[in-house]
């Protein structure tokens, strides 16, 4: 064999070798290519707020669930179900495979060290109602500022009434966003109208007016049918359809409500970042607004109030 | 270093072919995958505008079938029931609920109100929101200020009527106005039938299920009715251009939004106005274009490779050949024809086989060359050495030297003159070739002499044509004829010998007979007189009659040279045979 045939040989082992290595590195990247991308899961633990009461929030994270390839696991507490309950099912979703959870606190003091150690294993976020000052992020509109402007709203409808007297329905406080607000509005009131209890309220005590801090105790109040509150109007913060309509029949003169449908969506949004190591979210303010009866199909409002379902 | 290896890579057959037939084809194929891409990319982004077009269509006709049927209801309730009915006395309600029944997945309601808004009839609530004020309505207003159309509102949310479900309905609104019949006097009114926005919604999402494009709806004035990410936009996390589409005329549009290039296909639908928008972000365009991509370059590097490698064999092939057969003619001067290369193709093999050929000829030649020029020498020499011949030399002073001490001074001085003469031209300053008149003289001179030794014993004539004077011969070639016919023909006769030597044209040649009439000789002898190898010279100067007749052939060709004929005791005539040549290789 001459040094040619070498060369000729020495050329063909060369370019064998190295269409073999393209071959390789082709089929590599377009298999790769279709190895379907593995959907991210996680999971919504959400404290009970009434049949309704979660929709526009659940809605803003189906679109994201559209939008993002991730599947999403609800869960929603059943009413009395407590602080320990919760962690309790946080625990055994992450355990079954949820790489993060999104969570509305039902009692914060609670669940504030369990919540802590969970987020060391898996990514939390917190909606609607945090943790106090914990480092998980948050995702809902300012809660003191909200019940600040409710007392407001109260103020400004019975700005000629003297000797104004509120009945502030007191339940679950042990949440923190109900916390938060029942302090912006006692501030808000604060030196401006005496502010007693529903109970005293129902038992004959004169109330002007009505307040509720949360969704379950407002949709309760606007069905209330005591005789010693037909003359007090409603007030309160939270939105579902039932209390949307509550306001529309005229049983809520004013309603507060943060825009759940973006609460809910940039909750996913900003968990998946989290898993995927992008960002590191904190606490994120939503808009909140306040609503009368008349102007609840204005087109602002109805298109937050009454969210598109499929 | 650099320029010897461009030098060789320049100067090297193979390379060169493999190089030039490598750089074409790639050349080639990278122009034609060029092309491909090119009209790929074209045809694809075509391809995808044509299928939004006709997606588009589609849509429109759907959703224009779709309203027609909300129109026709509208028509069948006011045409075939409102206008027969009698409020006074009748109502609709039957009718109403049947025509819903019939129609509900896509209704919400159908409502009859009079101008001041008043409910006339409605299905399937039937009872207005206490505070509900119609006449507010948007539909409500259009269709009261131009009753003559059919009216169909944005998406909005159905507000007017109590649902003890407290569910809401996203709704569009077909309002129309109608004349309604009372105690047998018409007044006016407004029907309004309320469809179910999910009807148009799933109209959309069928289509909007894949990922290459959206389409949404817009109305007249730019408002979204329909869009894929409806309450994101409503939640401003999205933002559309609907407030710029709605300038569009129907047809295809580019534009830059959110600083993302898109391709716009928008569609009016039929007496809505409304505006059926397809959106193509132009990245989707060429999403396939990596793959393409990654294809095109796979086959273009494997077909370069595979090229390279077929280069180069084919190369090898054509440059191999031809590289053996120039080693073999490098070797040409020390190896022998016969391994000259002879290989390859046929061209080649021709090639070598011609080259071969040529070598064994030039082989031959060259050793021809040789020996002409070894027998010329040879010749040449044994020529001059016949003029140092000792025993000529001797004899002949001898002779001068006998003829001085007879005091035959006269004699003396005429042989020592001929004597310088036949030295003279013998040499004739180097020149093998002279005139016929002086080779003439030179064996004049030589007689001369040889008169003398012999003592007259012979007589020798001369003539020669006088114009054949200046015309060339080699020198020597009489001379040793007369000589062999001295010592061969006139020694051993009895009587006195005659010689002749005459110069003559013939035929355009020259012919110089030298006849003597001395013994001759039988025929056989004068067979090998010029038959080299067979002859002994006994005698002589030693210029022998071969001699003469082969450096006569080796100069002017075999057609030249000497002719004998003899006959025993008759005597002998040599002829010589010259061409007629004046000038040529005179100074050889």
């Amino acid at each position: 064999m001459n040094k040619e045939n070498i060369s000729v040989l020495r050329t063909a082992g060369i370019c064998i070798a190295l269409i073999v290595i393209i071959l390789a590195t082709f089929f590599n990247a377009v298999m790769g290519d279709e190895t379907p991308k593995s959907q991210t899961e996680i999971s919504v633990i959400l404290y009970h707020a009434g049949s309704d009461g979660w929709e526009s929030m659940m809605e803003g994270m189906k679109q994201a669930e559209d939008d993002f390839a991730v599947n999403i696991n609800y869960v929603i507490l059943r009413e009395s179900a407590d602080g320990q309950e919760q962690l309790e099912m946080i625990q055994r979703e992450i355990d079954n495979g949820a790489q993060g959870v999104i969570v509305a606190v039902c009692a914060y003091s609670e669940m504030y060290e369990g919540l802590e150690r969970i987020s060391n294993t898996a990514p939390v976020i917190a909606v609607e109602s945090g943790v106090g000052d914990s480092m998980i992020p948050l995702f809902s509109a300012d809660n003191y500022e909200m019940g600040r402007m409710l007392g407001e709203q109260i103020l400004e409808d019975f700005q000629d009434r003297e000797n104004l007297t509120v009945a502030l329905v007191r339940e679950n406080v042990n949440r923190d966003s109900v916390e938060q607000r029942e302090q912006g509005f006692r501030d808000a009131l604060a030196g401006k109208a005496k502010i007693i209890s529903l109970g005293a309220a129902i038992n004959g005590e004169i109330a002007d007016a009505a307040a509720a801090l949360h969704k379950e105790s407002l949709l309760e109040l606007t069905e209330r049918t005591d005789v010693a509150l037909r003359d007090t109007k409603n007030y309160g913060i939270g939105n579902t359809t039932s209390i949307v309509a509550a306001l529309d029949k005229g049983n809520l003169e004013k309603l507060i409500f943060q825009n759940e449908f973006n609460m809910g969506y940039l909750a996913v949004e900003a968990l998946l970042q989290d898993i995927s190591g992008e960002n590191k979210n904190t606490v994120k303010d939503m808009d909140y607004y306040c609503v009368s009866r008349k102007e609840v199909y204005e087109t602002q409002y109805e298109r937050l109030l009454f969210p598109i379902v499929e | 270093m650099k320029r010897k290896i461009l030098s060789y890579w320049s100067h090297n057959l193979r390379v060169v072919i493999a190089v030039s037939f490598t750089m074409i084809t790639v050349i080639g194929m990278l122009a034609v995958g060029l092309i491909f891409y090119t009209t790929y990319n074209k045809s694809a982004e075509k391809q995808t505008i044509e299928d939004n077009i006709q997606l588009v269509n589609q849509v429109e006709l759907n959703l224009t079938n779709y309203l027609r049927n909300m129109m026709r209801i509208s028509d069948s309730l006011y045409y075939s029931v409102i206008k027969d009915t009698d409020f006074a006395t009748e109502n609709i309600d039957k009718e109403m609920t049947l025509l819903y029944e019939a129609n509900k997945d896509n209704l919400v309601s159908l409502a009859c109100f009079e101008n001041d808004g008043s409910l006339m009839a409605s299905t399937p609530v039937s009872s207005l929101k206490p505070h509900a004020d119609v006449t507010e309505q948007s539909w409500f207003v259009k269709a009261r200020n131009k009753p003559e159309n059919l009216h169909f509102s944005s998406s909005h949310v159905q507000n007017l009527f109590v649902d003890s479900n407290n569910r809401y309905y996203w709704v569009i609104s077909l309002s129309r106005g109608i004349e309604i019949t009372k105690d047998g006097s018409t007044s006016s009114g407004i029907l309004v039938v309320d469809m179910n926005f999910s009807g148009i919604e799933q109209l959309f999402t069928k289509v909007n299920s894949g990922d290459m494009c959206y389409l949404y709806l817009m109305d007249q004035s730019g408002n979204i009715i329909y869009h894929p990410q409806q309450n994101l936009i409503y939640s401003e996390l999205a933002v559309e251009n609907n407030a710029v589409a709605i300038t569009y005329e129907d047809g295809t549009h580019t534009e830059e939004f959110q600083g993302e290039e898109r391709m716009v296909v928008v569609k009016t639908v039929g007496y809505t106005g409304w505006k059926i928008v397809s959106v193509i972000p132009k990245e989707n365009l060429y999403r396939n274009r990596n793959e393409i991509n990654a294809v095109w370059m796979t086959v273009l590097a494997i077909a370069i490779l595979m090229l390279i490698f077929v280069n180069q064999y084919l190369s090898s092939k054509i440059a191999q050949p031809l590289r053996r057969l120039e080693d073999s003619v490098k070797q040409l001067e020390l190896e022998f024809p016969d391994k000259i290369y002879v290989g390859g193709s046929a061209e080649i093999q021709h090639l070598g086989k011609t080259i071969r050929s040529m070598a064994e000829q030039m082989r031959q030649l060259m050793d021809d060359v040789v020996r002409e020029q070894e027998q010329k020498r040879k010749n040449e020499l044994d020529a001059l050495q016949s003029q140092i011949n000792p025993h000529f030399l001797y004899n002949t002073l001898d002779s001068i030297v006998w003829m001085v001490e007879s005091e035959r001074y006269e004699e003396a001085i005429s042989m020592v003159t001929a004597l310088a003469n036949l030295f003279r031209i013998s040499l004739s300053q180097g020149k093998t070739i002279i005139t016929i008149a002086e080779e003439f003289q030179h064996a004049k001179n030589y007689i001369s002499i040889q008169k003398v030794r012999y003592k007259n014993k012979f007589e020798v004539e001369f003539s020669l044509d006088e114009k054949l004077k200046d015309y060339l011969t080699i020198k020597l070639v009489i001379q040793p004829i007369l000589e062999n016919a001295i010592y061969y023909g006139m020694e051993a006769m009895d009587g006195d010998g005659e010689i002749l030597v005459r110069g003559y044209e013939k035929d355009g040649d020259i012919y110089i007979d030298i006849i003597d009439n001395g013994i001759g000789m039988p025929p056989e002898q004068v067979e090998i007189l010029l038959k080299e190898g067979v002859q002994k010279r006994k005698r002589g100067s030693g210029i022998g009659l071969i001699n003469v007749d082969q450096r006569i052939k080796l100069y002017f060709g075999e057609d030249y040279g000497l002719h004998i004929e003899s006959e025993p005791d008759e005597g002998t005539k040599v002829t010589i045979h010259l061409p007629m040549k004046l000038e040529v290789e005179r100074n050889e």
